[in-house]
């Protein structure tokens, strides 16, 4: 019914309509006033509660449309859900970002909406026109979302590396499905499953192209060793943009290939866990390791966020029903812990002056709110209880162990300490240095509004997970026999 | 009436009213803090002289679904072997806490994570669901952290990451083994009630592999050679009162994680690991009796004599006797009060001359005699003396050890000599000799110093000469502890 699939397409089609109001905004207005300032903002805040408010719900199976290209299941409603939460994180945030003082923002805004819209399609794709439509519409605005700061050298470069990792992952994936499509006949995801057997009947192409899509999805969520574009990008571009491409594509890729990986291939007794292990292993280890090293918290978080797609990853590779709840449970507290963390390093951007540790020298004194959420939030990222992460942590742990995992299990029980040493840097810096200056710190509405947010999810999701994870298994999908 | 709930909640509770409060308000914020330690140290005053010691089963129980989803329970409860511990930790709080009241810089946020930490201690002497035990166990690891680096001294940074790494490292492998526990029980539980109903049947190669996991997280925290090296650092930097809980109460922790959960689960482990592990207590004894032996600075000689007693304890402990038993756990109690004393008094003497080099002391017993005693005293009863608190403790394990490993046993005793001989090298140095006319102008022991003090060397005294009053109520269970280890 033609209805019906408009009812599964609103929240994309609401996305993409408003972010079209936006762009028209921007051709009517030219001079970058207070006024327009504030109704790109509201409008862009009615577009996402609309989005919200559109989104469906759909029987956990799922309902396929649009000739069976997309699909509306439990997995793209919690991941629709998760991408509409940080796009109204990141319109907070993006509002009263220092760094956009003065500049018009209904580009910007419409930007995010178009590749929210993207995403959204990304985790409904039942096809892999869709999927590659997906990650292209998410990809393009991203790049310039990343080179808005247009007049600042690193933003520009961020723009430029974002610009060519992504035309070359998407060159991958092209091709990676053209090989897929040869073999098979169909790039449909439904059809994969029945015909998957012929992947491995035409080794090594088969291999090969699953090769090139597997390489495709690990540049875009930035698993080792596609991962050296991600400190240079997070650097560069625009902080609530980096905040943005570290927790939305991230999961949205990591939810697709569930799909992919978890829901079709394995009928087609198609083993590629072991790799994905290995890529796993890679990313939490290095990750960690290289995070060590850095002094700059924004490539300190950047390295954190290859850490955690790593231990992420852990619950892909455990497979079953625990294994996906593990991976909703972990998206969802991953992204709360860390725009969390990125919204105290926003507010505080402009007024600090740099992003290299000292400037956080003594924050504990000059700010105690900030200081002691953002060292909640790092405590999280840790893994250590009473916090959302280590629930998630443990959710994944138990599901990896149950599924025979041992190795990886350690790996990342070794990898959460080797964390903690960076993260408990930055608390250092904050609570056992003295303070440069004692100019004050304020924080906007909007900055609070964010902090209150994650703050509560980090907390009530440590303390008493239950109802939470009630809902997740509801909504995992199960792998079909 | 949920005791065991208001005892874990209500020093948080009154943490958390210490946040309301506005900075400037020391005078409230300490009585605030002093108020909630002092209720929480009274509740378990009145657990003790409520706990019926003849039945070995545990008492006050609280379990309430807490995940249902992993069968987790919020389970709560009290025997013989956590309530010495339990008590320990509420009086040391709550004398560390008013010892604490001359801190001036950034008050309120001492005593908030300072009752933080006071509730993480009771809850992990308190939980029996492996879960619960390990939020708490980790919980008492952050407000460790900032207490030692904030208020600590020159090298407090690297003391309090370097106490943090060590033991989440420890930790981690504490979860594996718990996560292991976990699913090789069907229905699949973390109760300790449920694990002990079914646990001894784990095969024998299970059970070493679990221990060894479990064993890693509590020898950071007893702490075990060669896990140990984390402690002298930590408990020089860390300021007076941090010292105290951490030598009173975190240390002993560790052994507590091994009678509760890794015997009791794991008895063939337990009898196949012993033997190592009495080596590495022997180490520890005489180890840490050498390095004590060759300190200047007083803390760091207080801190491996740690070691050296805990080692006493372990080797009690493994040896899987009863008396080992009733030694271990009475070296862990006169070791909290002893230590705790211990460095309190080193607090008096670093509050006043700023140093804690032994060389430059001496003849203070001129200006300080009631300082001196008092040392003196807790000196004594630190080597073993009877009739003070020490001697009980180290007999009984040394009893125990004896019985099962009769020539490490004889090893260890030579860290008994050493450790008197170090002990009477840091009086003679500080009490006796020429006065240094550098100390004209120090001070005896004031009133808030005596009082806290006080308890404890009563204490001291009274366990050492009436022992029966530790052990008592924790006989029949430590006896039942004995009898699940036994093999079939």
């Amino acid at each position: 019914m033609i209805t019906t699939t408009y009812r599964w397409l609103g929240p994309a089609l609401m996305l993409s309509a408003f972010s079209f109001l936006l762009f028209g905004v921007d051709a009517w207005t030219r001079i970058p006033t207070a006024g327009n300032r504030r109704l790109t903002f509201w409008m862009t805040l009615v577009a996402v509660i609309a989005t919200a408010c559109v989104i469906p719900m759909a029987p956990v199976e799922g309902v396929s449309f649009a000739h069976h290209m997309l699909v509306w299941d439990g997995l793209s409603y919690f991941f629709s859900w998760i991408t509409v939460i940080a796009m109204l994180l990141l319109v907070l945030l993006s509002e009263n970002f220092a760094d956009f003082d003065g500049l018009r923002l209904s580009t910007y805004y419409g930007l995010l909406l178009m590749s929210a819209a993207g995403l959204i399609f990304l985790v409904s794709a039942n096809d892999f026109i869709m999927v590659f439509l997906g990650v292209e519409l998410f990809a393009v605005p991203s790049f310039i979302l990343a080179g808005y700061l247009r007049h600042h050298e690193r933003s520009t470069e961020a723009a430029v590396k974002l610009l060519l990792i992504g035309a070359f992952s998407s060159a991958m994936l092209i091709y990676g499905i053209a090989i897929v499509y040869g073999i098979t006949g169909s790039t449909s995801l439904t059809e994969l499953r029945d015909h998957a057997y012929l992947l491995s009947k035409m080794a090594p192409l088969g291999y090969i192209g699953i090769f090139f899509i597997v390489v495709s999805f690990g540049l875009k969520i930035a698993l080792v060793p596609f991962h050296v574009w991600v400190p240079d990008v997070f650097e560069g571009a625009p902080k609530p943009i980096a905040a943005l491409l570290s927790t939305a594509p991230k999961l949205a890729g990591a939810a697709i290939a569930l799909r992919v990986f978890n829901l079709i291939l394995p009928g087609g007794g198609f083993n590629y866990l072991m790799m994905f292990a290995v890529m796993s292993g890679l990313s939490m280890t290095l990750g960690n390791i290289l995070g060590l090293k850095q002094t700059n918290v924004v490539r300190l978080l950047a390295y954190s966020s290859i850490a955690h797609m790593g231990y992420l990853l852990m619950g892909l590779v455990s497979g079953g029903t625990t294994g996906i709840t593990g991976v909703y449970i972990y998206a969802w507290v991953y992204l709360f812990m860390n725009l969390g963390a990125f919204a105290v390093v926003i507010s505080l951007s402009k007024a600090l002056g740099s992003d290299e540790l000292e400037a956080y020298a003594g924050l504990g004194k000059r700010s105690p709110m900030s200081a002691a959420l953002l060292s909640f939030f790092l405590i999280s990222l840790t893994g250590v209880p009473p916090t959302a992460g280590f629930v998630a942590k443990f959710y994944l742990f138990q599901s990896a162990y149950q599924s025979g995992w041992v190795w990886l299990v350690i790996l990342a029980a070794l990898n959460s300490v080797i964390s903690a040493a960076y993260y408990f840097k930055v608390i250092h810096w904050m609570y056992f240095r003295d303070p440069v200056s004692v100019a004050p710190l304020p924080l906007t509405t909007a900055v609070r509004l964010t902090l209150a947010t994650t703050s509560f999810f980090t907390l009530a999701i440590g303390l008493a997970p239950q109802m939470f994870i009630t809902a997740a298994q509801a909504l995992s999908v199960i792998p079909r026999p | 009436m949920h005791v065991l709930s208001l005892l874990t909640w209500l020093p948080l509770a009154g943490g958390l009213g210490i946040l309301a409060l506005p900075k400037e308000q020391t005078k409230a914020i300490r009585v605030i803090a002093a108020l909630a330690s002092g209720a929480v140290f009274i509740i378990s005053l009145w657990l003790w002289a409520h706990y019926p010691g003849e039945v070995p089963e545990f008492k006050f129980v609280e379990k309430f679904d807490w995940i249902p989803a992993f069968n987790i329970h919020y389970f709560l409860a009290v025997d013989g072997l956590s309530l010495p511990l339990l008590i320990l930790t509420t009086l040391l709080s709550l004398l560390a806490i008013i010892s604490s009241f001359h801190i001036q810089e950034r008050v309120k946020e001492y005593f908030f994570f300072f009752l933080v930490l006071e509730t993480a201690m009771i809850g992990v002497f308190l939980a029996l669901d492996l879960f619960l035990f390990y939020v708490f166990w980790e919980l008492t690891l952050i407000p460790m952290y900032f207490l030692i680096g904030i208020w600590g001294g020159p090298r407090k940074d690297f003391a309090a990451i370097k106490f943090f790494l060590f033991t989440f490292f420890g930790s981690v492998f504490m979860l594996i083994a718990i996560l292991a526990m976990y699913f090789q029980t069907d229905p699949h539980t973390f109760d300790y009630a449920e694990l002990l109903a079914r646990g001894t049947t784990f095969n024998v190669r299970f059970q070493m592999i679990v221990f060894i996991g479990l064993y890693l997280g509590f020898s950071v925290k007893i702490p075990a050679f060669p896990l140990h090296t984390w402690l002298p650092l930590a408990h020089v930097e860390a300021p007076t009162a941090v010292s105290v809980i951490l030598a009173g109460v975190l240390l002993k922790m560790g052994l507590y994680g091994l009678m509760r959960f890794s015997f009791p689960l794991l008895p063939v482990a337990a009898h196949q690991a012993a033997y190592a592990i009495a080596i590495i207590a022997v180490i520890n004894v005489v180890y840490g009796a050498v390095c004590a032996l060759a300190q200047t600075d007083i803390k760091r000689m207080i801190a491996y004599s740690s070691i050296n007693h805990m080692g006493y304890a372990m080797l009690g402990l493994v040896s899987l006797q009863v008396i080992g038993f009733h030694g271990a756990v009475f070296q862990m109690v006169s070791h909290g009060l002893i230590a705790g004393a211990l460095f309190l008094l080193v607090g008096v003497i670093y509050d006043r001359a700023h140093t804690r080099d032994i060389n430059i002391f001496g003849g203070m017993s001129e200006r300080m005699p009631v300082f001196m005693g008092i040392t003196m005293l807790v000196c004594f009863a630190s080597l073993g003396l009877p009739p003070l608190a020490g001697f009980p403790g180290e007999f009984l394990c040394f009893l125990g050890g004896f019985q099962s490993y009769p020539y490490l046993t004889a090893i260890s005793l030579i860290g008994v000599l050493i450790t008197a001989a170090f002990f009477l090298v840091l009086i003679k140095k500080i009490f006796m000799g020429t006065f240094n006319k550098k100390w004209e102008a120090l001070s005896d022991m004031n009133l808030r110093e005596l009082i806290v003090t006080a308890p404890l060397l009563l204490l001291i005294v009274g366990i050492g000469v009436f022992p029966s009053v530790v052990l008592d109520p924790v006989s029949t269970t430590l006896i039942h502890l004995y009898d699940l280890l036994k093999l079939p």
